[in-house]
Formats: structure tokens, C-alpha cells, sequence
């Protein structure tokens, strides 16, 4: 898998890529924290089948500091969230 | 079936459950405990399943959906246990401050995540008025715990191995039950896959570098008769360890639920 130096699709500095995802509501961060750990578990994966272990176990343990990443976030959310104006669906 | 009797023949010989108490199945959407829901039902066993959502990504998601399918395709009645709800925060989360706070001696993830499962299956079942309580461990993982306790230097641990639990007998404690005990995992996982059962058959994210990964990999170069070897000789001598280790139980001083001591494994981790 080659991996990009900049975001597909975005034109933009890396400084403007991080003021629009850290401005996201913490509920979506913490989200897209998950969903960041999700993919470095499929990359773990990839790893792991082509024998690089220990990239893999690297990747593995990363991904675990995201998922905790992501639920301090929605900690962090759940304590802001009755301040906020959010549509219930 | 070869796979089917031998686990008919080991519910028989090791009287695990009758077809009038309740069982509850703990599913977690892997292979192993998809197979023994789906057998005991259909032995015609009075089956519920219970499923502990760990809260850990994709990974739990799909497991959540695996084990949804597979209860609504069998009629099987579902329990999920959210354990953000029930405790908190996930299961990464809760482990991660567990293993910051034990510093040094940095506990292994499959570790802490073993005691705080069983503390929830045992707990639950109880709950849930259940006899027995099944769960999918298989003659791998038998072997496997086998070999771990007599290398730590600690075979009295095995003394309660076995496809029910033996010397532990409490009004609090539902007894374990193992129906895939005498079964190797290469045939749980054939057979899943030709019975097109709703299973996940990758690897849970967080099991890194334990020390059953190890001996996992060291079972794996043996063929299946050495693993069937193994737990045959433990089969001989467990008697023995059975009369040194009588396995005493005391109640927990913070949460209530049986223990080894006076505060219980998973008290003794969260810190409470």
C-alpha cells in the first residue's frame, strides 16, 4: 500500500487541515478518532499477513492508544454535551 | 458428525447440563462460542446467549452484528451487556488506566480483559437465573492454560480445568460448562465455516503480546494427537492437584460477587 503525503482531495496546509478537524464537534472527533484506530487495525492487519510482525504489534498498540484517544474524547463531549444546542434525530 | 458427537459424548460423560436448566452462552461472535450456541440449540438444550459489547471499534461492532444474526437466525434470546453503559468506558480505555496504574509490573491486555469478563459473565448469568453458564473454550485453549499454569510453577491452578467447573461449589458461583473442551480449534473452525455460520474470524485488535499468544504459537507446531496427549495426561494427574487444591470462596468486601480472597480480581484492578 503506498502511502500518501498529503490528504486526496484536500489543498490546503496541514494547519488548516487541523484547525478544521480540531474545530469538529467533540462527538464527530471522537468518532473520527475511532474510526482512525479502525483503519490502523486494518493496516496492523495487512501487516501481520505479509509477516512484518513487528510492525504489525507497533500498529496494534497504536490503535489501542487511539480507541482510548477516542473515548476520552467522548468523555470530554458527554461533559459538554447538555451545554449545546444539538439536534436529537 | 464426529464433531457433534464428541461434544453429545462429553455433555453425557461430564453431566454438564440437562434440557431443563437454563444455560446461558457467552457469545462473544467468534467461532468457538457461535459453535457451542448453535449446538446446544440444536441438541435441544434450553439455550440463551449473552454477549458483552467491549466497545473496541469495528472489531465490536462486527461481533455485536455476528452475534445478532446468529440468535435471530436460531431464535436464541440476546442479552448484550454495554460495557460503556454498565461500566463507564470501553474495554481499552478501562484496561489502558488499569495497566498506567500499575506501573512496573505492567499487566498484559488479555490479562485484565479475562478477569473483567469473567466477573461480568459470572455476575450476569447469575442474574439471569442461569444453571450453567457455557462458554466456547476449546482443546487449545485447554492445553494452552495447561501448559501456562505449569510453567508459571502454579499447576494447582488447573485444579478447577475441565469441561465443568470443578471444586468451586457457591450459591453465587454459576458453574462453567466447556462443551468444546475435547475439540481442536481447527475443527470448530471447519466446521463453522460449513455450517455458514455468522462468525468473525479475525483476531480481537487488542490481543497483543501475551504471554497465551506465546504459548498459542508454540501449540500451534504441534500436531492436534500432541494437544489430545496433553490434556489426557492433565486428565491423570488432575485428581491430584484436586486433593491439594480444594478451592475455598469468599465474598468480595467491595462488589459481593465470589472469590479467592477478600477482594476479588477485578475490584483488586479497577481499585476501587
Amino acid at each position: 500500500m503506498k502511502h500518501p503525503d498529503k490528504v486526496v482531495g484536500f489543498n490546503g496546509s496541514l494547519d488548516e487541515l487541523i484547525d478544521s478537524i480540531g474545530n469538529l464537534r467533540y462527538d464527530v472527533l471522537a468518532k473520527l478518532l475511532e474510526k482512525l484506530a479502525d483503519n490502523i487495525v486494518m493496516q496492523a492487519k495487512g501487516d501481520e499477513k505479509r509477516d512484518n510482525a513487528q510492525l504489525a504489534k507497533r500498529l496494534y498498540a497504536h490503535s489501542e492508544t487511539l480507541y482510548k484517544a477516542a473515548e476520552e474524547m467522548e468523555k470530554i463531549w458527554k461533559l459538554c454535551e447538555p451545554y449545546m444546542n444539538v439536534d436529537k434525530k | 458428525m464426529k464433531l457433534e458427537s464428541k461434544i453429545k459424548q462429553t455433555i453425557q460423560k461430564y453431566k454438564l447440563c440437562n434440557k431443563r436448566e437454563k444455560v446461558i452462552v457467552a457469545v462473544s461472535g467468534g467461532k468457538d462460542s457461535t459453535v457451542t450456541a448453535y449446538l446446544l440449540k440444536k441438541f435441544g438444550y434450553n439455550v440463551e446467549a449473552f454477549h458483552i459489547d467491549l466497545k473496541i471499534g469495528k472489531y465490536s461492532e462486527k461481533c455485536l452484528g455476528a452475534v445478532k444474526e446468529l440468535c435471530s437466525d436460531l431464535d436464541i434470546k440476546l442479552h448484550i451487556y454495554d460495557m460503556k453503559k454498565e461500566m463507564g468506558s470501553g474495554m481499552c480505555y478501562l484496561r489502558t488506566a488499569i495497566q498506567a496504574k500499575s506501573g512496573k509490573t505492567k499487566l498484559k491486555n488479555c490479562a485484565i480483559c479475562g478477569v473483567i469478563k469473567k466477573w461480568i459473565l459470572n455476575k450476569t448469568a447469575r442474574k439471569l437465573k442461569a444453571s450453567k453458564l457455557a462458554t466456547g473454550h476449546n482443546l487449545d485453549d485447554e492445553a494452552q492454560t495447561f501448559l501456562m499454569n505449569i510453567f508459571k510453577g502454579s499447576p494447582q491452578l488447573s485444579a478447577n480445568t475441565g469441561p465443568i467447573s470443578r471444586n468451586i461449589s457457591d450459591k453465587k458461583f454459576i458453574p462453567r460448562i466447556k462443551p468444546l473442551f475435547y475439540v481442536a480449534e481447527n475443527d470448530v473452525r471447519e466446521y463453522s465455516k460449513k455450517k455458514k455460520l455468522p462468525v468473525v474470524y479475525e483476531k480481537c485488535p487488542c490481543a497483543i503480546d501475551s504471554y497465551r499468544i506465546q504459548v498459542r504459537k508454540f501449540l500451534n507446531t504441534l500436531p492436534t494427537k500432541e494437544k489430545q496427549n496433553i490434556m489426557k495426561n492433565f486428565d491423570k494427574i488432575s485428581g491430584k492437584i484436586q486433593k491439594v487444591k480444594n478451592t475455598r470462596i469468599e465474598y468480595c468486601e467491595v462488589c459481593g460477587e465470589p472469590a479467592r480472597k477478600n477482594i476479588c480480581k477485578k475490584c483488586e484492578l479497577v481499585g476501587v
